[in-house]
């Protein structure tokens, strides 16, 4: 037995409206596990309310289903996490390796060809175009998923601090710039870059992932 | 919670990657309907641990998922990673040790313990 139009309104305002749920992938998720329960039950003569309300207490009513969506968020920033650790790790691995001493070279090059690299707007473009994009995207899924787990924040938190200090840097005086060892101006970039790919891959994996509601 | 849940709860991970082994993608809904009808419906799974347990796993990053839309509606498929299926492997030898440790001690009725010296 198919469900009514009406009757997966029904799902969804019971979820979002009745019990307060806000992540639309977890809403996506039990909304389809509700209606496949109530085609079932329907099917058995059970009507819709009473079988809605049957499935409701199986997920442990408002509180047990508020408790789901505060561990999924737990354990997608647990997730986010794990991945952001294995795509650092692929920039030390073949064949990514190959990118990041070809990066490193270029960079150690420049730094020691201009010793004021660090402070070039150019450089300073290139960097403010990657984390702005990685930027984008993490608004984009904080202002969709409301909440951030603790893991995004503390991503989020280093990256504002990498950017923080990188454009204070830009001020400090050159002749301090240039007392600095290229190897260690080469290492400031590297992290940047690093980090930086590793959080555009990251949120832009995640949004692929998104499921799409129309 | 009935007895028969409690002990379900603390295998449900290595129930949901047994099945993945054996059906390469499942989504919530069919997995509570397959443990029911593998237990003639001595068992069941609430839904309440089911998905908690779902997306911890996919944390762990033991399971992947892939979505469809099915019926005009989002399916949520989860399936094995390659570390899911070594875990896999090596969880559902534990419980088996374990279940047949439990066997062991749950059938000594008629042939008590020596006491110790």
């Amino acid at each position: 037995m198919t469900l009514t139009t009406d009757q997966l309104r029904a799902i969804d305002r019971h979820l979002r409206k009745d019990n307060w749920l806000l992540n639309e992938d977890l809403i996506a998720e039990l909304a389809d596990h509700y209606a496949n329960a109530i085609e079932e039950r329907m099917a058995n003569d059970i009507p819709f309310d009473l079988a809605l309300l049957d499935i409701h207490k199986g997920f442990g009513g408002r509180k047990g289903l508020l408790k789901m969506e505060e561990d999924y968020y737990t354990n997608q920033s647990r997730g986010y996490f794990r991945h952001f650790k294995s795509i650092l790790g692929s920039y030390f691995r073949f064949p990514r390796l190959s990118l990041t001493v070809f990066v490193a070279i270029a960079f150690y090059l420049l730094n020691t060809t201009y010793p004021l690299f660090l402070k070039s707007i150019y450089l300073g473009g290139v960097f403010l175009v990657i984390l702005l994009m990685s930027y984008v995207l993490a608004f984009r899924q904080l202002a969709y998923w409301h909440k951030s787990g603790v893991g995004r924040m503390a991503l989020q938190g280093v990256n504002s601090a990498l950017f923080i200090g990188y454009y204070s840097q830009l001020f400090l005086p050159e002749k301090l710039i240039q007392g600095f060892h290229p190897v260690f101006t080469t290492l400031i970039c590297m992290v940047f870059f690093l980090y930086d790919m590793s959080t555009l891959e990251l949120f832009m994996k995640y949004t692929k992932k998104r499921i799409k509601t129309a | 919670m009935s007895n028969n849940q409690q002990l379900l709860k603390g295998s449900l991970s290595v129930i949901i990657l047994k099945l993945l082994e054996e059906q390469e993608r499942m989504y919530g809904y069919e997995i509570t309907q397959k443990v029911k009808a593998l237990t003639a419906g001595e068992m069941s799974i609430t839904e309440g641990a089911l998905y908690p347990a779902l997306h911890k796993l996919e944390a762990e990053g033991l399971l992947t998922t892939e979505t469809q839309v099915v019926e005009g509606r989002a399916r949520k498929y989860y399936s094995l990673t390659k570390d899911g299926h070594t875990e896999a492997v090596s969880r559902i030898s534990e419980l088996g040790a374990m279940l047949e440790n439990l066997q062991r001690l749950l059938n000594r009725g008629l042939d008590p313990l020596k006491p110790a010296i």
